[in-house]
């Protein structure tokens, strides 16, 4: 309730920011309809972000969403450096889920943006809670970006890791002829079989 | 007749006892009476926190582009406009209101606000929708169900309504959790808010109505039942304001 009333003087707010970041336009038709969520766990807190019509409409209710990010608000103030969120990442304290391209494309169009966003939340909610949030989106931003590369990694690492293991063009060749002379060796082995039962 | 049978046709019109028929007539009088300055009302009376309640409705909504939603007891179409705009070209919002001053007013103002395309306007009682079964994702009724005589009717005819998979949101007044706000809100709306509406609307008996029909509309708990009466699952609610507002929501599944 509180913070539909939060949203009420925000969400215009905000997407009158971006109103000025000539690039969000485009950045925004490629997110209509597409919900993106964060959830802290700890705080029992959702926050939505929906594209209806170039614009962003925020929201509480989590339902339904393309990407959702769920965390502890307490790991995330503890964020101080990449080592940390690493070991976030691995200790499942950081749950991602569903399109991940999503959560980019929303992480693009609002940190790339040319908004400054310690400056402009501190407008509606005063310079300590501004810099907090501040810090902690960027922080979520960071994250997302390294858990990208992450998945990059791996999708890279396996890739390579098996073809270390896959055999080549000659090597399937071989193993074709090896079974074909394997093959016509029992053949032959059959025929003698059948012969020398029937000579008994 | 029998006494009984002779009690089951009075219902409430606010603290008065009166014959059933006689309440649809008499909630209607109410509505011609105060459409024209309902919004403004409306602002006033709650100081504008109405809006917060119906932005959290909407929110509870979950309502996604291409929906089919029906805003009951729709009046001056605040969430009509919302849904609206939400559920796009490919979606329709249906406004649908016993009372046709309302709807007119309702209309009037969507329109002059560019609200068209995907919006249509139907006078209907909610006890007896004229619609098919299995035909909306999401049913809202704000503000609207202590005005109808038969609620457990009512309930069941927007059940009708629903797709399996939909779900209705009731915003209505409701029972304040702690004393302290009680009596204030007691003060509020049968010293203040009639006064209001006198010097607003010129209609002071229109608003001692409003403040003694939400006294007699169920607490939280028993709606609840109601709703599971009627068939709804997973029915719960949130309260607002301190209870003074809650939203009960419940799917059809
Ligand atoms: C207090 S207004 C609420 C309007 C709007 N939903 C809002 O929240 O601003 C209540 C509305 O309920 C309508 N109403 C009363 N009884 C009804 C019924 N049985 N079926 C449909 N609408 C009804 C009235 O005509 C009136 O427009």
């Amino acid at each position: 309730m509180l913070l539909n009333a939060a949203f009420m003087i925000i969400e215009p707010a905000l997407n009158e920011a971006l109103g000025y970041d000539y690039n969000a336009k485009q950045k925004l038709a490629k997110l209509e309809n597409k919900k993106f969520t964060v959830t802290l766990t700890d705080l029992k807190l959702s926050l939505s972000l929906l594209v209806i019509n170039n614009q962003i409409k925020l929201m509480t209710n989590a339902e339904g969403s393309d990407c959702t990010v769920r965390t502890k608000f307490d790991k995330l103030k503890s964020l101080s450096d990449a080592s940390v969120l690493t070991k976030l990442i691995k200790s499942d304290e950081l749950e991602l889920e569903g399109d991940l391209g999503i959560a980019q494309a929303y992480s693009n169009l609002l940190i790339e943006s040319n908004i400054d966003w310690q400056e402009w939340l501190s407008t509606y909610l005063g310079d300590a809670l501004a810099h907090r949030i501040a810090s902690v989106i960027i922080k979520l931003n960071q994250l997302l970006a390294r858990k990208l590369a992450d998945i990059d990694y791996t999708v890279a690492s396996a890739l390579t890791d098996e073809l270390k293991v896959t055999p080549d063009n000659i090597e399937i060749n071989q193993f074709i002829e090896d079974v074909d002379n394997l093959h016509a060796q029992t053949e032959r082995l059959f025929s003698m079989f059948t012969q020398f039962r029937k000579s008994v | 007749m029998t006494s009984e049978f002779k009690s089951e046709e009075k219902t409430h019109f606010g603290y008065q006892t009166v014959d059933k028929n006689d309440k649809q007539n008499l909630v209607a009088n109410v509505f011609h009476s105060v459409a024209a300055k309902y919004d403004i009302m409306n602002d006033l009376m709650s100081m504008g926190i109405h809006r917060v309640w119906k932005r959290f409705t909407i929110d509870a909504s979950a309502v996604r582009p291409g929906n089919k939603v029906l805003d009951l007891a729709g009046g001056t179409g605040d969430l009509t406009r919302k849904f609206s705009e939400i559920v796009g070209e490919n979606g329709q919002v249906v406004l649908a209101d016993i009372n046709d001053s309302m709807i007119k007013v309702g209309r009037e103002k969507l329109e002059n606000l560019g609200v068209v395309g995907n919006v249509e306007y139907i006078q209907a009682n909610a006890e007896a929708l004229p619609f098919a079964d299995n035909t909306f994702d999401i049913v809202t009724i704000a503000f609207g169900l202590r005005n109808v005589t038969d609620k457990d009717a009512a309930l069941k005819s927007i059940y009708r309504v629903l797709k399996p998979g939909g779900r209705l949101l009731v915003l209505e007044f409701s029972k304040p959790n702690q004393e302290w706000l009680s009596k204030v809100y007691d003060f509020y709306s049968f010293n203040i808010l009639p006064n209001v509406g006198q010097l607003i609307a010129n209609d002071k008996e229109s608003y001692l109505y409003l403040s003694e029909s939400i006294r007699m509309h169920p607490d939280q708990e028993t709606l609840k039942t109601m709703m599971q009466s009627a068939g709804f699952d997973q029915v719960n609610y949130s309260n607002l304001t301190g209870g003074i507002v809650a939203l009960h929501k419940g799917f059809k599944f």
